[in-house]
């Protein structure tokens, strides 16, 4: 259990410093984001993370063939945590884990894991091809839990989505 | 999903308590807007939200089948706002467009619902 902790706190650590340069490889990540992190390989969560992006994404996913491993883990954005759309102003690039115009293929988003409380979508794939999303939780995000925007060939699976939604746009669950 | 998504394959999922009563058209699963074809929506679980499964017109070439939607929305948000009228599916494209096979569902517009008998396939799993 003790060296359980020790490669999380270690992990965080090494996240929270990738961090800070908003742009990474392979990375452990954990703790508060407070810039967009860009990852171009393999990545997961070693510990929840807290997102505090104002008007963008908290995690950007550039591929081809790039995994992020939720680990049963915890991303909690600035949303209210009751009503979503009420903490604050509705801000749809606001969003929990962003896929933007990747064509390439081989990318995705695998849980278990708990992505919460965005202002934007919890996960956006836009314009993009060949994602998977699974086992995920998505819930309490403003606009949809799951949002797939143009695009094609995604494999979303497993997933649950509850309490999405948007008071003026039509959003949900997926 | 909207914006011309395509190909895509929804599978599996379980979806509930979605969307905002105001709002009318929030759902757990959307198909929404033009060119938004092809996709497959199978084998989910779609309850309790303001509307099951929404789809607006001109979609066409979905196909819909074996998913479970049913309580959209539940009977406390149809009792306190009787104006929001959600169903289990709100299918506003041109009928025939879409596929719907061996779905249970209890309310609908255009689709073909109630359905609750189980399919042969189904009896064996």
């Amino acid at each position: 259990m003790i060296g359980l902790k020790i490669s999380l706190w270690s992990g965080a650590f090494i996240g929270a410093l990738v961090m800070g340069i908003g742009n990474a490889q392979a990375t452990d990540i954990g703790g508060t984001i407070s810039t967009t992190l860009t990852i171009t390989e393999d990545s997961q969560l070693v510990d929840d993370v807290t997102c505090t992006v104002t008007g963008a994404p908290c995690i950007a996913i550039s591929g081809p063939n790039v995994t992020l491993e939720l680990n049963g883990f915890t991303m909690t954005g600035q949303a209210d945590a009751q009503t979503a759309c009420a903490g604050g102003t509705p801000t749809f690039s606001e969003n929990g884990v962003d896929v933007e115009s990747q064509t390439g293929g081989g990318i995705a988003i695998r849980g278990p894991g708990l992505i919460q409380r965005f202002r934007g979508p919890g996960i956006f794939l836009h314009n993009s091809t060949g994602v998977t999303v699974t086992g995920v939780t998505v819930s309490t995000n403003c606009f949809s839990g799951i949002l797939v925007g143009g695009g094609s060939d995604h494999q979303i699976s497993s997933n649950v989505s509850v309490r999405n939604g948007n008071p003026v746009a039509p959003c949900g669950g997926i | 999903m909207f914006g011309g998504a395509s190909r895509n394959r929804l599978r599996g999922n379980r979806l509930s308590g979605n969307g905002y009563t105001a709002q009318g058209n929030n759902f757990g699963i959307g198909i929404e807007g033009t060119g938004t074809n092809d996709n497959v929506v199978e084998h989910n679980t779609i309850t309790g939200n303001t509307n099951g499964l929404y789809m607006t017109a001109g979609v066409q070439g979905n196909i819909i089948r074996r998913n479970l939607i049913v309580g959209n929305p539940p009977i406390q948000v149809d009792l306190d706002h009787p104006s929001a009228k959600g169903v289990d599916i709100k299918n506003q494209a041109q009928s025939g467009a879409n596929t719907f096979q061996s779905n249970r569902c209890l309310t609908a517009v255009n689709a073909p619902c109630p359905a609750v008998k189980p399919q042969p396939e189904e009896k064996d799993k």
